[in-house]
């Protein structure tokens, strides 16, 4: 990253982790209005094969992880900057992460678990807030429930409105819908798009995204190859990712 | 003097012991547990290994380092007599002290093994809203390791009850001061008092026996339920 932040940067990075047997090297700027044609859907897609360090990426985005090297600025803020010593902490990132499984705390009700990250609201905020995510997610049922009561969809609805209770500046999702049924994954998409926060949403299934309006990264091997509109930047790797995937 | 069917003073001293103890490593073994959990430093090793030493360690070597820890020789013994104003060694929280030592391992290993068995996805999403590791303890790492909370507690507890050869040494025996069951039925023995070294053994073993019930016993297994 040569150039300073600009207010269009939503997310600027720079990377580069080695493993033993397998290392990430990305460089890349997501902006704050992707596709421009589409202004309401701040969404960016992280495609590739699995294996490609996609989790591994979004792991260091959101703070779990460190690398080497590496300089990540969200809004202007700079996150992380392995040269000057800079590491904010995960819960001071203002990023929301949802993990593959939605990982709710089992011994929290469905509105506990939202509540989680609102303690700095007062009480009759929090629970105003907690109703507005379970609307946004269409989850008011199961305010009561505890986790081992939902099932997988709703679950990942929940996770959705516990990583958003916070109003992150952005929501990194790893593959949310890879372990749903077809009929769950609709609904999901609807809550997200419905959501409005910019999104980067990790994804090794081509039919999954394919209809979105995003800007796509393409991770392969631990390298960002391509950069652009998603059917534009998946249309010459189609048919190869195809073969990939099946 | 007619002979008590229990030594009640001995009895009563032993269930303070233990009572004390098991606070002490109830709060103790928490934060070690903790840290031992949370930390990326290579003392990681050193201090879970300390922790297990006595396991494997004679209780009379422990009792003689802490023997000498406590006396008027050592730094760590003139302050300790300094803020008390007498040397621990002989007294009842000389044999805390020792206690909570030897007890340990019974604390912190239980506790360690619940809180790795929380998935560290849920600590993860924990830090990610905000909370800090006092709250991922309190509020996450905790009410999911009743179980092995309950474990510490209960074998702190019996371990404290049962133990002799570091109460020995630290505390000596003197009745109503330092002298708890284990040592009773070593005295009562030397006395020929077999019936009353009976009875305090039953009531050692009744403990023991309920200390592992309550540890190895199980809820039973609930049906998954699938909404």
């Amino acid at each position: 990253m040569s150039e300073a932040p600009s207010q269009s940067n939503l997310l600027e990075a720079s990377i580069n982790h080695r493993y033993p047997h397998f290392s990430v090297d990305v460089d890349f700027r997501i902006t704050s209005d992707p596709v421009a044609s589409q202004p309401k859907t701040s969404w960016t897609i992280l495609f590739g094969p699995s294996a490609a360090g996609k989790s591994t990426l979004l792991r260091i985005l959101a703070g779990l992880a460190t690398p080497q090297q590496g300089r990540i600025i969200l809004n202007g803020q700079t996150l992380l900057d392995t040269t000057s010593r800079i590491v904010i902490p995960p819960g001071r990132r203002d990023i929301g992460f949802v993990p593959q499984r939605a990982a709710l705390f089992p011994h929290r009700t469905v509105a506990e678990n939202i509540a989680f990250g609102l303690r700095h609201l007062a009480p009759a905020e929090r629970t105003q807030r907690i109703d507005e995510m379970l609307t946004l997610v269409d989850a008011q049922s199961l305010r009561d429930r505890k986790p081992d009561r939902l099932s997988g969809g709703e679950s990942q609805r929940v996770a959705i409105a516990r990583a958003l209770a916070p109003r992150p500046r952005m929501l990194l999702l790893d593959e949310p819908l890879a372990a749903l049924d077809a009929a769950a994954k609709p609904q999901i998409i609807h809550c997200l798009r419905r959501s409005g926060i910019p999104i980067l949403y990790v994804s090794h299934d081509l039919s999954e995204i394919w209809q979105l309006p995003a800007q796509t990264l393409l991770l392969e091997a631990g390298r960002i190859t391509a950069n652009g509109p998603l059917q534009q930047v998946l249309a010459p790797h189609r048919e190869t990712l195809l073969t990939q995937l099946q | 003097m007619p002979h008590q069917w229990i030594d009640l003073t001995a009895l009563w001293l032993t269930v303070r012991l233990a009572a004390v103890t098991t606070l002490i490593l109830l709060v103790l073994g928490t934060i070690i547990s903790a840290w031992i959990v949370f930390t990326r430093s290579r003392l990681r090793a050193v201090v879970e290994a300390v922790c297990a030493l006595p396991l494997l360690l004679p209780p009379t070597v422990l009792g003689f380092y802490l023997l000498v820890l406590l006396g008027p020789q050592t730094a760590p013994g003139r302050l300790l007599t300094h803020i008390v104003g007498h040397p621990l060694a002989f007294t009842f929280w000389g044999l805390v002290i020792g206690s909570v030592i030897y007890s340990l391992p019974f604390a912190v290993q239980p506790l360690v093994a619940g809180f790795q068995s929380v998935d560290p996805a849920l600590r993860e999403q924990a830090a990610l809203l905000g909370a800090g590791r006092i709250r991922i303890l309190r509020e996450v790492l905790l009410p999911l390791s009743k179980r092995s909370v309950l474990t510490a507690v209960t074998l702190v507890f019996a371990h404290t009850v049962g133990e002799f050869g570091v109460v020995l040494m630290v505390g000596g025996d003197i009745p109503g001061a330092t002298r708890t069951l284990s040592i009773a039925i070593y005295d009562q023995v030397q006395d020929f008092s077999y019936a009353q070294a009976n009875h305090t053994s039953i009531l050692l073993l009744v403990v023991a026996t309920i200390a592992l019930v309550a540890t190895y016993w199980r809820a039973p297994h609930r049906e998954l339920t699938h909404v």
